[in-house]
């Protein structure tokens, strides 16, 4: 096994890891859907058109399903949340993989992949580093996320007699947004933490030579943990290359916020209704979130790259 | 009035896509009805009986929040007793302190505080009684209140002599008002003003001598005989006024803006001020219809304005035409938004927020259900306290049908390919509390006013809708405009609508409604069992011409002809008649008709397929069935179709969230 160049950091060099993560996020998505299909399916799988019911104009039969004040609808929500958690917990160890896929791999400057069972492994051992940075992160995010929120109320009632109510309103849409853009930029500078952190927990295992062993058994005893090493990267990636980092991550998400609208705009056309139209919405929306992980793991990529760079041994 | 919209759930499944249905456009749908011939006939009276009527002169002090009034009232006995005391309604009071039946009653549930930011309180000076003899001072012998009771909201006042029948009676009165902060209707926000149940007013003669005298409670409010109003409000120069009435005269002086605003044939009176409106006027079907919006709400008042350009047509056609020439719409500022969604003559308040997106209609169906009001509430003026259905949930009626007519089956959410109706939704929250209580009881008893919310606007609403989809659009239609028409202007009780729609509807509809209002009915009609198998010989021992023959049992699986059944139930105190759909499995369909009556139906089936599958009322025109789930099935055998669309939208829904908040 041997680091990848960072020049050479590319998702679409890992073509498989790419699919493999789309493929546990639609598996996983599956188990979290199917408490409320189960729901649905209980209601309104007996009727002789299914539940496309809940799509006729005037939504009567939408409102009587929500409405139902049986059990089935605690019990769909409640469980959903509980597998949105725990799928939020889980996704520690894909995201871990598919970083490791990124920054290593075997033959010639690691052109080859790790495979599965490596990257898997490293994943595990990632699992914690990865986790506690997902903790700082969401904290950071939530701050920012409330502060920006409650300012952006505060200013719409401040300025609202200035303004005028529209005017408040679309101030505090727009504080608020700037709110959300600087958690997902938050966010995105954590990658290259956890970059650094995956690159850590595998680099002491990636000597290849003698002279990179001497470097990974000193490593192993002098050095910060991995999520001490993360941060550190953070902090001595900062200044331009950060900054270029960040606008490379921003085309990306807006390209998927795209995305997004384009499977909206799909299942307006394609209704989904029938069974040919319902496969074609399967097929355009599952391509929105194929084409959202490959925008995803591109970004990965060039964390993985500013990370490489900024850590003091791999 | 208008509970708030609960939007918010419906807004959350805004992402649901849309089937790529074609649906006639809105403004296809939106040529008001003609009126039925039948109605061309049907008495409707040009003008009420003028009984107590109102000259009064209002200063406006914004700074105080105060209203210094005075004015006169005549007032005729037209019982057929002499009258020993007035009533008089003291409604500000209601906002004077927590020992006011507004402030005791404990109905949560339903819009407005019940403790206001700032009190509020009318204080009578002086009322007398002037006539040939003299004048006499009626207000030091006032009882206030009752014993042991310190709501001071309904004030008796005994009269030194009788007043005889047909006798007139010229009283003067002197008062002060203290608004509250914005409670539900009235009060001040800053410095906008929204002044009703504002000046001290007569409680309604009834013709048998008796007052109908009533605290002001959480959810009832609204009786008074008709008569003139000639009102001259008097506020600072820079503030707009928004009144009942046409503004007869209108001038500046030493600083103050003076308007006289004068109406006839109304009950009530109120009038909005405020130096930050905007106002937008149009003539629409004859009447002036001015709005009244805080700056930069020009979308939400042409918004308002189109509503009306629909309603003001297709409820002259439904009920009869809007017989006054003037209407004003207040759209108050969103920090008074608990002053929106209200009704008084010829003036009513609206409200949404600026934002609100073109596919959110909530500032039509408010501005829509208000404009109802003055049918239902101002030209039927019904008790609203003792029968509130006939205010708020004949009104709702009308709203839900006028928005269908206008906008087709999206009438409250029509955004992201998401329709929900506000027939739809009505129907929804009234399988809440189906059994609990009657939709036909006073205000004051409902026990909460979630029950109040959902039995009297929601319920009422689903059991007419039901009648109407159930018997047809020209005889519910043909029945509620003879209604609204018959008694304009004379204070309907429920038996005179129930009278009007046996009539016109038939003696099973009159029955129906009855108990639907009175006796809490309910139904639920269910799918019990369903069998579908081959057509086959019957096997079995058979004497045919002198000799027995042994049929052998046919076990074939396939054959040419299918036969079986259906069983469908009804549970319930009501019964409507429905259709039954018989699903074959060559994708027929067969709908048969049943009338309800009895408590189940055994449906035949025979066919060229298999029986796969049967839906009770397909279109669901029973918007009461208090459990739509059960109202279909397949048969043994036969394939479900399942959730596979609920499955897809809910996975790729998680897929998106779990790359959003997953690292």
């Amino acid at each position: 096994m041997v680091a990848v160049p960072p020049e050479a950091m590319r998702a679409r060099r890992r073509p498989l890891a790419l699919l493999a993560t789309w493929g546990l996020e639609l598996a996983w998505s599956l188990v979290v859907a199917t408490p409320g299909h189960a729901w649905a399916r209980a209601a309104w799988g007996a009727h002789p058109d299914g539940d496309a019911v809940l799509w006729t104009p005037g939504g009567g039969d939408l409102l009587a399903w929500l409405a139902d004040e049986g059990a089935g609808r605690v019990v769909a929500v409640r469980t959903t949340v509980a597998l949105v958690a725990l799928g939020i917990v889980l996704a520690q160890a894909p995201l871990g993989a598919l970083l490791a896929s990124l920054a290593f791999g075997r033959g010639d400057a690691g052109r080859r992949p790790l495979g599965a069972a490596l990257a898997a492994g490293y994943a595990m051992r990632a699992f914690v580093p990865l986790g506690s940075l997902f903790v700082i992160a969401s904290v950071l995010q939530g701050v920012a996320l409330v502060t920006f929120g409650l300012s952006g109320a505060a200013l719409e009632g401040a300025l609202a007699g200035r303004l005028g109510d529209g005017g408040a309103f679309t101030l505090r849409v727009v504080v608020s947004a700037l709110g959300v853009v600087i958690a997902g930029a938050i966010g995105a500078v954590v990658d290259v933490g956890r970059a650094a952190a995956v690159q850590a927990v595998v680099g002491a295992d990636a000597a290849t030579t003698d002279e990179d062993a001497e470097v990974a058994a000193a490593l192993r005893v002098g050095r910060p943990s991995p999520i001490v090493l993360g941060l550190r990267t953070i902090w001595a990636s900062r200044g331009k290359a950060l900054r270029a980092a960040l606008f490379a991550w921003a085309w990306r998400a807006a390209l998927g916020l795209a995305l997004v609208g384009l499977g909206a705009a799909a299942a307006d056309a394609l209704g989904g209704r029938a069974g040919s139209a319902l496969a074609a919405l399967v097929l355009a929306h599952q391509a929105v979130v194929l084409g959202r992980t490959a925008l995803r793991a591109s970004w990965l990529a060039r964390a993985s790259a500013l990370a490489a760079r900024a850590l003091p041994a791999r | 009035m208008l509970p708030k919209l609960a939007v918010a759930a419906v807004l959350g499944m805004a992402a649901v896509a849309g089937d790529g249905r074609a649906e006639p456009a809105p403004e296809a749908a939106a040529q008001p009805p003609p009126p039925s011939p039948s109605l061309a006939g049907v008495p409707m009276l040009e003008h009420p009986e003028h009984v107590t009527s109102y000259t009064l002169r209002a200063s406006l002090d914004p700074l105080k929040h105060s209203v210094h009034g005075e004015g006169t009232i005549t007032f005729r006995n037209v019982s057929t007793r002499p009258l020993q005391e007035l009533w008089l309604h003291l409604y500000l009071n209601a906002f004077k302190n927590q020992a006011s039946v507004f402030m005791r009653a404990p109905v949560g549930g339903f819009r407005g505080t019940t403790v206001p930011a700032s009190w509020g309180t009318i204080d009578v000076r002086r009322l007398a009684w002037i006539d040939s003899e003299g004048t006499r001072e009626l207000w030091p012998d006032a009882e206030l209140h009752r014993k042991d009771d310190e709501d001071e909201t309904d004030a008796r006042v005994p009269l030194p002599r009788p007043l005889a029948p047909g006798e007139t009676m010229r009283l003067e009165v002197v008062w002060d008002d203290q608004l509250p902060a914005v409670v539900e209707r009235t009060g001040y926000d800053g410095s906008f003003h929204m002044v009703a149940q504002w000046f001290p007013k007569l409680a309604k003669l009834e013709p048998d001598g008796t007052f109908a005298h009533f605290p002001f409670h959480h959810l009832g409010e609204f009786y008074a005989d008709y008569g003139a109003y000639d009102v001259t409000v008097d506020v600072p120069e820079a503030f707009t006024i928004g009144a009942t009435g046409r503004a007869s005269e209108a001038r500046v002086d030493k600083g103050r803006r003076i308007e006289r605003h004068v109406q006839s044939d109304v009950h009530d009176f109120a009038w909005t001020a405020w130096d930050k409106f905007r106002a937008r006027e149009e003539k629409i079907d004859g009447v002036d219809v001015r709005i009244l919006t805080p700056p930069s709400y020009d979308a939400l008042a042409e918004r308002e304005l189109a509503t009306l350009r629909f309603a003001l047509p297709h409820y002259g056609a439904r009920y009869g035409r809007y017989p006054y020439d003037v209407l004003t719409v207040v759209h108050p500022p969103p920090s008074a938004q608990e002053a929106g969604g209200m009704e008084y003559p010829t003036l009513i308040t609206t409200g949404a927020p600026v934002y609100t997106p073109a596919g959110v209609l909530q500032p039509e169906l408010v501005t829509i259900h208000e404009f109802g009001h003055q049918y239902f509430y101002g030209l039927l003026a019904s008790h609203e306290t003792s029968w509130p259905f006939l205010d708020e949930g004949l009104n709702s009626f009308a709203e839900a049908e006028a928005m269908a007519a206008w906008r087709g089956p999206g009438t409250v959410v029509d955004m992201l390919g998401l329709r929900i109706g506000d027939a739809e939704g009505h129907a929804m929250q009234a399988r809440f509390h189906v059994h609990d209580e009657r939709i036909a009881q006073p205000a004051y008893a409902f026990t909460t006013g979630g029950a109040y919310g959902t039995q009297v606007y929601s319920r009422t609403m689903t059991v007419l809708e039901t009648l109407r989809r159930v018997y047809g659009d020209d005889v519910m239609m043909r029945a509620l405009g003879t209604y609204a028409r018959k008694f304009r202007f004379r204070h309907p009780t429920p038996e005179d609508l129930l009278a009007v729609v046996t009539a016109e509807a038939g003696e099973r509809v009159g029955k129906t409604l009855r108990t639907a209002l009175f006796d809490k009915g309910w139904v639920d009609y269910v799918v019990l069992s369903t069998s579908s198998h081959p057509a086959r010989k019957p096997a079995g021992i058979f004497d045919v011409a002198g000799k027995r023959e042994t049929v052998p049992v046919d076990r074939s699986s396939a054959a040419a002809k299918y036969e079986g059944w259906v069983l469908v139930g009804r549970r319930g105190t009501l019964s409507l008649p429905v259709e039954i759909e018989l699903v074959s499995e060559d994708g027929s369909k067969k709908r048969v008709p049943w009338d309800g009556a009895s408590d189940s139906i055994r449906v035949p089936y025979a066919g060229a397929s298999k029986l796969v599958g049967v839906v009770v009322d397909p279109d669901r025109k029973v918007l009461l069935d208090a459990s739509p789930v059960n109202n279909h099935a397949v048969t043994g055998g036969a394939s479900s179709p399942g959730a596979p669309r609920v499955l897809e939208r809910l996975t790729y829904w998680a897929e998106l969230l779990l790359q959003v908040v997953a690292p």
